[in-house]
């Protein structure tokens, strides 16, 4: 049991007792939470909510009254105010349970549905806040000990009926209660002084401030608190709200009510300050149906979701059409609900971490999260990892790389497919950059394609961020070919051994082969089995170390270890970046847009028209016949590199695009940069002005043009 | 290692891709925790090896999962917290539990649940986050 004590109220104290909800309390003391308006008891009539412990609207006519609650007034028709206290920022615990059915009410109809087929019942009286119900379906419930997701095969909602509240004027006075309401006040020894009970919709309320006379017809009586029993309405909002789903309504819920007779006057929305004179003017301008009133007049879109206004806006529509529109649809959420609760249960996607994760932290390195995985950016010092690569040997962590294994009688023909390239022509042992393109002749991502032996079966490597959606494409686009596809990105790290004396420290660990260009054998390396792959992202000699994951601790500290005279150091993603930017290679995504064609990213080079029917290829054909517009050149500077993003100007100051990559090459000894450049009269300018310097279009790459250095 | 999780370990595994029709009539050792995670790929837990089931069949050495083996009790309370699809009542499923895509083996007296040994960190967080 709650025990008595005090809140407060704007300040002010209210005592309460044991068990007594926060209106009870503060109707006792002369309070009102919203200054007037009728108030029920079940949680629809917004002239009860309040701010309670930093959360907002919540309906003081279901919360249990606690020591020390601070409560505040809220404004009622305007803007959410900022909570005055900051909200309890607990953790909100989930519950996910199944049933085959689940009821929501606990009246007489709901019992006796959940009695017949043996469900249970969700039921506010009982603690069971419904906040919504949502596909699945899903019926989401607050509790006192948190949040409950049922996951059912049906719902059957049972809410039963609302009482209607009155519309006229005057309703926005104290002293308003429905018969629920009062019965509980008066149980709890509330004093309402001189009551009258109505049970036709009154001409209008009386009084400053609280109500003293009501007049009904040609009576007018006067009183200290009028009791409202006017008739019901559906409680349809969780029905309306689960149309479409594998929802049943039986009971008052179900029924298709006669609206009320329409008001002339009164306050028809008092969560949005809607009169009836308001809908009148809605209507004079054209919104005349019930979704349109609704948008137009706000009439409905507030704390109560409709509970008060969408019979009379029924029966205002009625008036002027003589047809009983259906009320509006209903959306999750169906009561105020906090961010906690409603993300309670929820989670971010992880992050994966490479195998080598824990090493890289060992190391110093400050991770980040980049491709979709946590990866080194640096480790102490870009300089000396850039060094590494150039002058002696680095080694790289590439295991985030997507990684499939291709078999089948189809798989050339599903690769072939796939790339517009001719895989016929990769022979046993070599491999191949490609693109993969969609429809549209964009570019989607770019990677290798190695064939094994004299069978059909193939490796292909994609960019880190592309594994995922890679997946589901290629099986898409082969699912009616002969071909087994295997995603091994999660499942293989990668090591990239790189730098002029790359070669000299594999030697060392047992792997001795030489190995051109665009070749990949399967060896030990450190006694560890791997597919070494010769390729350079650098411009240096490049082996990349395929292998298992588990044992990739091992080889990176057998690369360090073996050479460590060679000044070995692991380079971190700031470092490769620049590397490979002198290079001109570009990363998809961060160079290419999503209107990237292999001819804008100037790598038409790569698309073999003549290799059959592969993705893109009517696109590409048709694209190729237009002039070209922009493409992604080089760009170099004698100033500091610019920021990733910074605008490109013309000469006479009009657009001409952006920089996608740019880093200061040490040795080069000036920026460089690739950038998004539209063509000018057919050709991409010499000059651009980048943060007001101007910057000079040149060939690609920047770095050792002719290759001689990755070859080797 | 959290107090709930019975034991963390690297799995030796084998998964297999190939033709549906041979994989529904293939026999694995009887000691190996067949996961059948799509009509064309099967997951075989302490296994460092499998017969290829036909001959365009990809049999990879997988050293890439962790299994978290859990009392029942933990099991149970795990699902309810953090996965939004009932649990096997026996054998296999697979989904995502807090988040992150996994598979459990309901067994009697202990549940298995096997992740990415690349998220598998992330997972023990998110296991004590519900369980403790």
């Amino acid at each position: 049991m709650i025990g008595s004590g005090e809140f407060t109220f704007d300040g002010e104290a209210v005592p309460f007792a044991a068990g007594e909800h926060l209106l009870t309390a503060l109707l006792r003391a002369g309070l009102h939470p919203t200054g007037g308006g009728t108030l029920c008891a079940e949680g629809h009539s917004p002239h009860c909510v309040a701010e309670v412990d930093g959360v907002a609207y919540v309906h003081t006519c279901q919360t249990i009254a606690r020591d020390g609650m601070l409560v505040r007034a809220q404004p009622i028709g305007d803007a959410p105010v900022l909570p005055s206290v900051a909200p309890s920022v607990r953790p909100v615990v989930v519950r996910n349970v199944h049933h085959d059915v689940l009821v929501v009410g606990g009246g007489e109809s709901g019992r006796a549905a959940a009695a017949s087929i043996g469900a249970p019942i969700v039921d506010a009286d009982d603690g069971g806040e419904v906040i919504g119900i949502y596909p699945g379906p899903m019926v989401v419930v607050r509790t006192d000990v948190g949040m409950v997701h049922h996951h059912v095969e049906r719902v059957v909602v049972a809410t039963g009926v609302l009482p209607l509240l009155p519309v006229c004027p005057g309703n926005d006075l104290m002293g308003l209660y429905t018969p629920k309401l009062a019965e509980r006040l008066m149980a709890a020894g509330v004093d309402l002084g001189r009551t009258v009970t109505v049970v036709d919709p009154p001409q209008r309320f009386e009084g400053g401030g609280r109500v003293s006379a009501v007049v009904v017809g040609d009576e007018r009586i006067e009183c200290d608190a009028v009791i409202v029993d006017i008739g019901t309405t559906p409680n349809d909002v969780l029905a309306r709200m689960g149309a479409g789903l594998a929802v049943d309504v039986v009971g008052g819920a179900a029924v298709v009510a006669t609206p009320p007779l329409c008001p002339a006057e009164g306050m028809v929305c008092p969560c949005n300050q809607t009169t009836m004179a308001g809908l009148a003017d809605a209507w004079e301008r054209g919104f005349t149906s019930m979704e349109l009133l609704k948008r137009a007049s706000l009439a409905g879109t507030g704390v109560c979701q409709g509970a008060v206004c969408s019979p009379y806006l029924q029966s205002f529509i009625a008036d002027r059409t003589g047809t009983l529109e259906a009320r509006f649809t209903a959306r999750p959420v169906a009561r105020q609900a906090t961010l906690s609760e409603i993300a309670a249960g929820r989670h971010h996607p992880a992050v994966p971490r490479t195998s080598l994760h824990a090493v890289h932290e060992a190391a110093g390195a400050t991770m980040d999260r980049l491709g979709g995985w946590w990866r080194p950016w640096i480790y102490s010092d870009v300089d000396a990892e850039y060094d590494a690569v150039r002058n002696a040997v680095s080694i790289g962590d590439v295991g985030t790389l997507g990684k499939f294994i291709v078999s089948g009688p189809d798989a050339e023909a599903a690769l072939q497919r796939l790339v517009p390239t001719d895989v016929s022509t990769i022979g046993p042992g070599r491999s191949r950059y490609i693109l993969m393109l969609d429809e549209r002749g964009y570019v989607l991502d770019d990677g290798m394609i190695l064939r094994e032996g004299e069978g059909e079966r193939f490796f292909m490597t994609l960019t880190s961020g592309g594994a995922s959606f890679a997946e589901m494409w290629v099986r898409d686009w082969t699912a009616d070919l002969d071909v087994r596809w295997m995603n091994v990105t999660m499942a293989m790290g990668a090591i990239n051994v790189t730098g002029p004396r790359a070669s000299e420290l594999l030697a060392r660990l047992g792997f001795e082969e030489p190995l051109p260009m665009l070749h990949h054998i399967h060896a030990d390396v450190a006694d560890v089995a791997c597919r070494v792959v010769r390729l350079s992202f650098t411009g240096e000699v490049s082996f990349e170390l395929h292998h298992p994951c588990a044992r990739s601790g091992e080889l990176w500290q057998a690369l360090l270890d073996a050479g460590a005279d060679l000044g070995v150091t692991p380079h971190g993603l700031d470092a490769l970046s620049r590397l490979r930017l002198e290079k001109g290679h570009i990363i998809v995504g961060q160079d290419s847009d999503y209107d990237s064609t292999p001819r804008r990213l100037r790598h038409d080079w790569m698309v073999d028209l003549d290799s059959g029917d592969f993705i893109g290829r009517h696109a590409i054909e048709r694209t190729n016949r237009l002039a070209l517009d922009k493409q992604l050149v080089g760009l170099e500077g004698d100033g500091p590199p610019p920021f990733e993003g910074a605008v490109a100007w013309n000469s006479d100051g009009t657009y001409a695009g952006y920089v996608t990559s740019a880093a200061w090459s040490a040795t080069l000894d000036r920026s460089v940069m690739l950038a998004w450049i539209r063509a000018v009269d057919g050709a991409v300018p010499d000059e651009v002005l980048v943060e007001g310097t101007v910057v000079r279009r040149v060939e690609l790459p920047f770095y050792d043009p002719k290759g001689v250095r990755a070859r080797g | 290692m959290a107090e709930f999780v019975v034991a963390r370990e690297l799995v030796a595994a084998v998964r297999i891709a190939a033709d549906p029709n041979a994989l529904d009539t293939a026999e694995w050792p009887a000691d190996a925790t067949e996961m059948r995670l799509a009509p064309d790929e099967v997951l075989l837990l302490d296994m460092l090896d499998a017969a290829a089931p036909e001959p365009h069949a990809i049999v990879f050495p997988d050293t890439g999962w962790v299994r978290f083996v859990l009392s029942p009790e933990d099991g149970a309370r795990l699902f309810e917290g953090a996965a939004t699809w009932p649990p096997p009542s026996l054998g296999f499923g697979q989904g995502a539990i807090a988040g992150i895509p996994a598979k459990v083996v309901v067994g009697p007296e202990r549940w298995c649940i096997v992740v990415q040994a690349v998220l598998a960190d992330d997972f023990e967080d998110r296991l004590g986050s519900v369980l403790t």
